[in-house]
C-alpha cells in the first residue's frame, strides 16, 4: 500500500520502527469496559504501574449489566462483582468511567463516537473486537486482548504488525428497504469470513459516500466478521459536521487545525491498496443469515442452500452442521420461517437512526402474539433521544419492550437469553452456535427486518410493510 | 508467561473451519444457568457448545471427549481458527486445559496475538499438511506429536520431520518466556519524546 490513510496513520504514530513492519505505536484512545480490563487492571497492581495516560482512557460497564427499568451494577447477578470491581479499578487508577448512571452511558462503540472520543485519523483501541465500528469516523480502530489491555493502560502504545490494505467499494446507491447491515451482510456473504484477515479494510464508493455516520459505524462494526481486525472509513465532510461540538472532540482553533489536518490524511487521489473489491448495491435485496457464521448470507428471496451445492467440501461440512443446529431443511425458503425472538440492539444496531428505521416499520402494527420483541438502545443518549421523539411509544404501543442500554441479547447477558431451540432474528453480529445462549439459533438481519418479523412472526420481506 | 521450547503431547484432530472464539471459550454453559457459568474455571467451558448437548450431556463423538485425546496438547484445525471476539479468555481457557499449540492453515488475528502474548503457539500450515498429519495420527496408535520449536520441526509417527516457518520475532519471546510488557517498557523514553513532539504536531488529539 502507499498513501492510503492508513498507511499516514501508521506513519504518524509509529515511535520506533523494529523492522519487517513492525513498530512500537502509540495510542491516542483507549475505552476499558467491565468484561475485558479486570485482569489487565490486576496486573497493574502486580507490577506496581499506574494507568499511564487517564486522560487519554475511559470506561464503561456495558457487557454485564441488566438493561431493566431501575436497574442497578448488581441486578443481573452473575456480573455484579465484576461490575463492582470495574468501579474500584476506575476510582483507584483514576479512569473516568461512564457508568450506568451517566448520560454518557452505553455500549463502548456506540458511546465513542457519540462523545467525540473516537476521531480521525487516531489510533484507538478497547478489549473487544466490534472496537472497529469506530472506523466508521476515520479512526484507525481495533480490538485487542486483555494482556493488550494492560500494555496501552501502562504505556500507550502497543506493538503492532503493518497490516494490508483492502479496499472495498460499494457502487451504486441503496435502494429503498436496503440499509447498512443489508451492504455489509452482503460482503460478507459474497468474499467471506476470512477475506479481511491481516487486513485493514477502507470502506468506499458512492453508497458510503452518501451514507451517514451511523450507517458507516455499522458497516465498519462487522468488519471483524469479515475476518478485518480494524475498519476505516476516510473522514469527509459528514463526518466533521457529525463530529463537530462533541463533548469530547477538539474545539475552536483545534477543530479547525484538525478538519485542515485530516483532510490531508484522508485524500485518497494517490492512495493505492494491496487488495481492491467492489459490490453493486443497487441491485441488494434485504439480507438474512442462515447459518452459524456471518458468511451465511441469503437475500430474502433465496432458499437455504443444500450443503452438497458447495464446491469447497469443508463448506458442505459446516453447512450441514448449521442446517442441523438451525434447524433448517435445504431448499426451504428462508421467508416464512417462524420466530420466537426478535432483539433490536447491539453496537451493531442500537443507534438513533437503526430505531427510527424500526420503529417505521413497528407504527401503528402489533407485535405477533407468538414473539417476544425488545428493543435495547445502545447508549443512554440513544435512549434520551429516541423518547424525546416519541419511539418508545411506537414501540411499546406495537408490543415491544423498551430497555434501558447495554449489550444484553448480543451476548446472552443481563438476563437476556435465547432459549434452547428458540429461534432469534436479531441486528446484532455473530449467529455463533450458542451465542445468543445455549443451542439458540440466530438470524441476523437489519433492524427493519426485525421489525418486519417481529409483526409477522415469521422471517419476512420488510419491503412489503413499507410504505 | 510459560516458555515453549519443545512440547510433546496427544494432538486433536478438529478440521472445522472458522472456529470461533465463542465456541472456544462461551460465557455461558450448557444446562447451567448464568449464576453457575460465572463460578466455572475456564477449563470447563473450553468447547462447552460442542463437547455437551444444550442440556448439558457430554457428546460421546465430540472428539476431546474421545478417551485417546482428552489430554490433547495440540490442536489440529482448519483455516481461520479464533475468528470472532477479542476474548482472550478463548487462549486462556486452552492454556488451562493444558493445550500449548493450535496449528491451522490461518488464525483469527486477535487470537493469533493474544496467543503468542500467554505462550500459546499458534502454528500455521497448509491445510493439505495438516490433513496429513491428521491421517498419520489415525492410522498410527499413538496420537502423539512433538513441537520442537528450537529446531523449527514438527515430529510425526509415521511422517519425515516437518520444517515450519515463525518470524524470529515471535519465536524468541515464546522461547525465552519473555512477555511484551517487559519489552515495551524498555521504550519509556522514546515514548515520552514522541509525545513531546506529537503534542505540538497534532495539538488537537489531546485533551486540553
Ligand atoms: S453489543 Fe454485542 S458485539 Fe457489541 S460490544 Fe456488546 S456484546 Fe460485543
Amino acid at each position: 500500500m502507499t498513501n492510503t490513510p492508513l498507511e499516514r496513520i501508521w506513519d504518524q504514530h509509529a515511535i520506533t520502527d523494529y523492522g519487517g513492519g513492525r513498530a512500537l505505536i502509540h495510542i491516542d484512545r483507549h475505552f476499558a469496559h467491565e468484561g475485558t480490563s479486570a485482569r489487565a487492571f490486576d496486573g497493574l497492581r502486580r507490577a506496581g504501574l499506574p494507568v499511564r495516560r487517564p486522560d487519554l482512557t475511559v470506561g464503561t460497564i456495558d457487557h454485564g449489566i441488566s438493561t431493566m427499568a431501575g436497574r442497578t451494577l448488581e441486578t443481573w447477578k452473575p456480573s455484579g462483582p465484576r461490575n463492582l470491581t470495574m468501579k474500584k479499578n476506575c476510582e483507584e487508577f483514576g479512569v473516568r468511567l461512564f457508568s450506568i448512571d451517566d448520560p454518557r452511558h452505553g455500549i463502548v462503540h456506540v458511546a465513542g463516537p457519540h462523545l467525540g472520543f473516537a476521531l480521525p485519523g487516531c489510533t484507538y483501541v478497547c478489549g473487544d473486537s466490534h472496537t472497529a465500528s469506530c472506523g466508521g469516523v476515520g479512526a484507525w480502530a481495533w480490538g485487542i486482548g486483555t494482556t493488550e489491555v494492560m500494555q496501552v493502560f501502562a504505556t500507550q502504545t502497543l506493538v503492532m504488525r503493518k497490516p494490508k490494505t483492502l479496499l472495498a467499494e460499494f457502487n451504486g446507491l441503496l435502494p429503498n428497504g436496503i440499509y447498512a447491515k443489508d451492504l455489509i451482510l452482503a460482503l460478507i456473504g459474497r468474499y467471506g469470513v476470512d477475506a479481511g484477515v491481516g487486513h485493514v479494510v477502507e470502506y468506499g464508493g458512492p453508497a458510503i459516500r452518501a451514507m451517514p455516520i451511523e450507517g458507516r459505524l455499522t458497516v465498519s462494526n462487522m468488519s471483524i466478521e469479515f475476518g478485518a481486525r480494524g475498519g476505516i472509513i476516510a473522514a469527509d465532510d459528514t463526518t466533521f459536521e457529525y463530529l463537530h461540538g462533541r463533548e469530547m472532540a477538539p474545539k475552536d482553533a483545534l477543530w479547525d487545525q484538525a478538519v485542515k489536518d485530516w483532510q490531508i490524511l484522508f485524500d485518497t487521489a494517490d492512495a493505492e491498496y494491496d487488495r481492491v473489491i467492489d459490490i453493486d448495491c443497487s441491485t441488494l435485496k434485504p439480507q438474512i443469515t442462515w447459518g452459524n457464521s456471518p458468511q451465511d448470507v441469503l437475500s430474502i428471496d433465496q432458499a437455504v442452500p443444500d450443503p452438497s451445492s458447495f464446491a469447497d467440501a469443508d463448506r458442505r461440512v459446516m453447512a450441514d452442521r448449521a442446517l442441523g443446529y438451525m434447524g433448517l431443511t435445504p431448499g426451504q425458503p428462508i421467508e416464512g420461517t417462524p420466530i420466537d425472538i426478535a432483539f433490536i440492539g447491539s453496537c451493531t444496531n442500537g443507534r438513533l437512526s437503526d430505531l427510527r428505521a424500526a420503529a417505521d416499520i413497528a407504527r401503528g402494527r402489533k407485535v405477533n402474539p407468538g414473539v417476544k420483541a425488545i428493543v435495547v438502545a445502545g447508549a443512554a443518549h440513544v435512549k434520551a433521544a429516541a423518547e424525546a421523539e416519541g419511539l418508545h411509544t411506537i414501540f411499546q404501543q406495537a408490543g415491544f419492550e423498551w430497555r434501558e442500554a447495554g449489550c444484553s441479547m448480543c451476548v446472552a447477558a443481563g438476563g437476556d437469553i435465547v432459549a434452547p431451540g428458540q429461534r432469534s432474528i436479531s441486528t446484532s453480529n455473530r449467529n455463533f452456535e450458542g451465542r445468543q445462549g445455549p443451542g439458540s439459533r440466530t438470524h441476523l438481519a437489519s433492524p427493519a427486518m426485525v421489525a418486519a418479523a417481529a409483526i409477522a412472526g415469521c422471517i419476512t420481506d420488510v419491503r412489503k410493510l413499507l410504505n | 508467561m510459560e516458555k515453549f521450547t519443545v512440547v510433546s503431547g496427544v494432538a486433536a484432530p478438529m478440521l472445522m473451519t472458522n472456529i470461533n472464539t465463542d465456541l472456544i471459550a462461551p460465557s455461558l454453559m450448557p444446562g447451567h444457568t448464568p449464576d453457575e457459568a460465572v463460578k466455572m474455571t475456564l477449563r470447563e467451558k473450553m468447547f462447552a457448545n460442542l463437547r455437551f448437548t444444550p442440556d448439558g450431556k457430554e457428546k460421546p463423538d465430540f472428539v476431546l471427549n474421545q478417551p485417546r485425546y482428552r489430554e490433547a496438547r495440540v490442536i489440529l484445525a482448519g483455516p481461520n481458527f479464533g475468528c470472532g471476539s477479542s476474548r482472550e479468555t478463548a487462549v486462556w481457557s486452552l492454556m488451562e486445559a493444558g493445550v500449548r499449540c493450535v496449528i491451522a492453515p490461518s488464525f483469527g488475528d486477535i487470537f493469533h496475538d493474544n496467543a503468542f502474548q500467554n505462550g500459546l503457539l499458534p502454528l500455521k500450515l497448509d491445510m493439505a499438511v495438516i490433513e496429513r498429519i491428521a491421517g498419520a495420527l489415525d492410522r498410527s496408535n499413538a496420537a502423539e506429536i512433538t513441537v520442537d520449536l528450537t529446531r523449527n520441526e514438527l515430529l510425526v509417527p509415521g511422517l519425515e520431520p516437518i520444517r515450519f516457518e515463525l518470524a524470529e520475532d515471535r519465536r524468541e519471546p515464546l522461547m525465552e518466556g519473555l512477555d511484551q510488557l517487559s519489552f515495551i517498557l524498555r521504550s519509556k523514553d522514546a515514548i515520552e519524546a514522541f509525545e513531546r513532539d506529537d503534542v505540538v504536531t497534532r495539538p488537537w488529539a489531546y485533551p486540553a
